[in-house]
């Protein structure tokens, strides 16, 4: 079964019922569990760079809150993240990179998230995720 | 429409409106408020005052001395020679290619010639360290040599601007008798000045700053020269002072970002004529083509010299053909000037903005020197189990 499962996470609601399924698979299979959450919003072609600077730390405090508050949540449930990581960049293309160089086996992600109403015209994260992974992909709802 | 509350509300809506655009779809808060500048002037006869014509110069004086702080000295001396190189001819090629461009070409008279060669000689840093960040090229010798370049492209820039129209007058004389032992005296006074007066309510430590920055703004303003150009040097030599302590620096940031730059930005836009970039289309895509070009000729013979791979001289020549801030400061300081007219400044300033974005994202998708990197993935990495891995997360390069 799987052996290696990552979770993307982003505070929402979704990715939190990603994060319980995920937990739940993790202790049905004994795999491993790692979370991934990716700023996505930095500003380019900034005219200062400590405008990228700041934001970056901003979202990087964001992102480390909401990820410490994940991982009482997985403790809570008695495991341990194998790794949690905040990348940056195209939300999609760095979970499937991500995906590929820690060898996951299997992703879980929420089926909704950020992508709000872009994301029925565009289509949104996990979509894009479950077309390109090199891994099986599930999309809680 | 009189009424400076009034005025001042309307403005603050735009730049409301910009910041929200900023953070929603991940754009600089500067395009953001190009962006809605052009949309106000173009569509609801926005206009300036006196005041805001300060406010927007002001800004302009800050946002170079942010400039000029951001630069790593010890990088920067570290790559001194080959930055030095790449810099100049950065600076050169292009400034002699859109000059004699203009003037030969699009018929500008010489000083608006001067003007377009000026604003397109320039390399954004911003533009540059945003872009390596999202790799982590930042942290590389490469990186650090790019960014070394820019600061020195950028150098060129502002003493052009400033010299080439400046008065010789006694005021250019007390100007430069006054400002070159500030510039010796900052990086040891400043050093002082921070850490027994700094993280007071009272914030002496910002108002040491800007009275330095005021009074030679003022001489620059007297001898003809222009204010940008001492503020990016004040902020060259008290980079090293910053990179101690970065408070000063993120409080002159924030008073710039949420009071100043907004105005500096939006009439920036404002004073960009849509029409004009209809009309002007044609010699827009030239002129942009110009600049990289001629950055290609003056920096690719450089980079090839230093034996840079042929991935990383094309990466690195994309990356030296960008330009925002100093761009559109040249641009509007010929228009404010009456050196260009605002056919000339649209031209420029459209050519400025699409040169922060077109050759980024050919640099970015065709020349990325991703064997550079150890592992692209991990650059950004900030992982929370693994403490060693938090050492990916090295932002402050640049300071």
């Amino acid at each position: 079964m799987f052996k290696n499962i990552l979770v993307s996470f982003d505070g929402s609601t979704y990715s939190l019922k990603a994060l319980d399924t995920a937990v739940n698979l993790a202790k049905l299979t004994n795999a491993q569990l790692s979370l991934v959450s990716v700023e996505e919003n930095l500003p380019r072609f900034v005219a200062d760079a400590g405008e990228l600077k700041e934001e970056k730390e901003y979202q990087n405090g964001v992102f480390q809150k909401l990820q410490r508050d994940a991982r009482e949540r997985v403790k809570s449930n008695g495991i341990d993240l194998k790794r949690a990581d905040v990348l940056m960049g195209h939300v999609a293309k760095s979970i499937i990179n991500h995906a590929k160089s820690i060898q996951c086996d299997l992703i879980i992600m929420g089926h909704g998230g950020r992508s709000g109403a872009w994301g029925n015209f565009l289509g949104t994260t996990a979509e894009k995720v479950s077309r390109y992974a090199h891994c099986t992909v599930m999309i809680v709802r | 429409m009189d009424n400076n509350w009034l005025v001042a509300a309307i403005w603050m809506v735009l730049a409301l409106g910009a910041s929200l655009i900023s953070v929603r779809f991940g754009l600089s808060v500067a395009l953001a408020e190009i962006f809605v500048g052009v949309i106000g002037g173009n569509t609801f006869g926005l206009h300036t005052t006196p005041w805001i014509e300060f406010l927007a110069s002001f800004g302009a004086v800050l946002l170079t001395f942010l400039a000029g702080a951001d630069i790593d000295p010890v990088s920067f001396r570290k790559n001194l020679k080959n930055s030095l190189a790449i810099g100049i001819l950065s600076f050169l090629c292009p400034f002699i290619g859109a000059w004699l461009f203009a003037y030969f070409v699009l018929g500008w008279d010489m000083r608006a010639s001067q003007i377009a060669g000026i604003a397109l000689s320039t390399t954004s840093v911003a533009v540059v360290y945003a872009v390596m960040v999202e790799t982590g090229l930042n942290q590389t010798k490469l990186g650090k040599l790019i960014l070394g370049a820019c600061f020195i492209t950028d150098l060129g820039t502002v003493l052009a601007l400033g010299v080439l129209f400046a008065s010789v007058n006694i005021w250019m004389a007390i100007f430069i008798a006054v400002t070159i032992p500030v510039l010796w005296l900052i990086p040891k006074i400043a050093p002082w000045v921070v850490s027994h007066l700094g993280n007071r309510v009272s914030e002496p430590e910002i108002k040491f700053f800007l009275v330095v920055l005021f009074v030679l703004a003022w001489l620059a303003n007297k001898a003809g020269s222009e204010a940008v150009l001492p503020a990016y040097l004040v902020g060259l030599v008290a980079a090293g002072t910053f990179m101690r302590d970065h408070a000063p620096l993120h409080r002159i940031r924030t008073i710039a970002f949420a009071v100043l730059t907004p105005f500096y930005f939006i009439k920036a836009g404002m004073l960009v004529s849509v029409q004009a970039i209809v009309t002007g289309f044609l010699s827009i895509l030239v002129l942009l083509s110009v600049k990289v070009a001629s950055k290609f000729i003056g920096v690719w013979p450089i980079v090839s010299l230093i034996k840079m791979k042929k991935k990383e001289r094309a990466y690195t020549t994309l990356l030296m053909s960008t330009g925002l801030t100093f761009g559109t400061i040249s641009a509007m300081f010929g228009l404010t000037h009456n050196v260009i007219n605002q056919n000339q400044y649209t031209i420029l300033a459209t050519v400025v903005i699409g040169s922060a974005v077109v050759p980024t994202l050919i640099a970015q998708k065709w020349f990325q020197p991703r064997e550079l990197l150890t592992d692209t993935n991990s650059i950004d990495q900030v992982n929370l189990l693994q403490p060693p891995k938090i050492s990916n997360q090295k932002e402050s390069e640049v300071q």
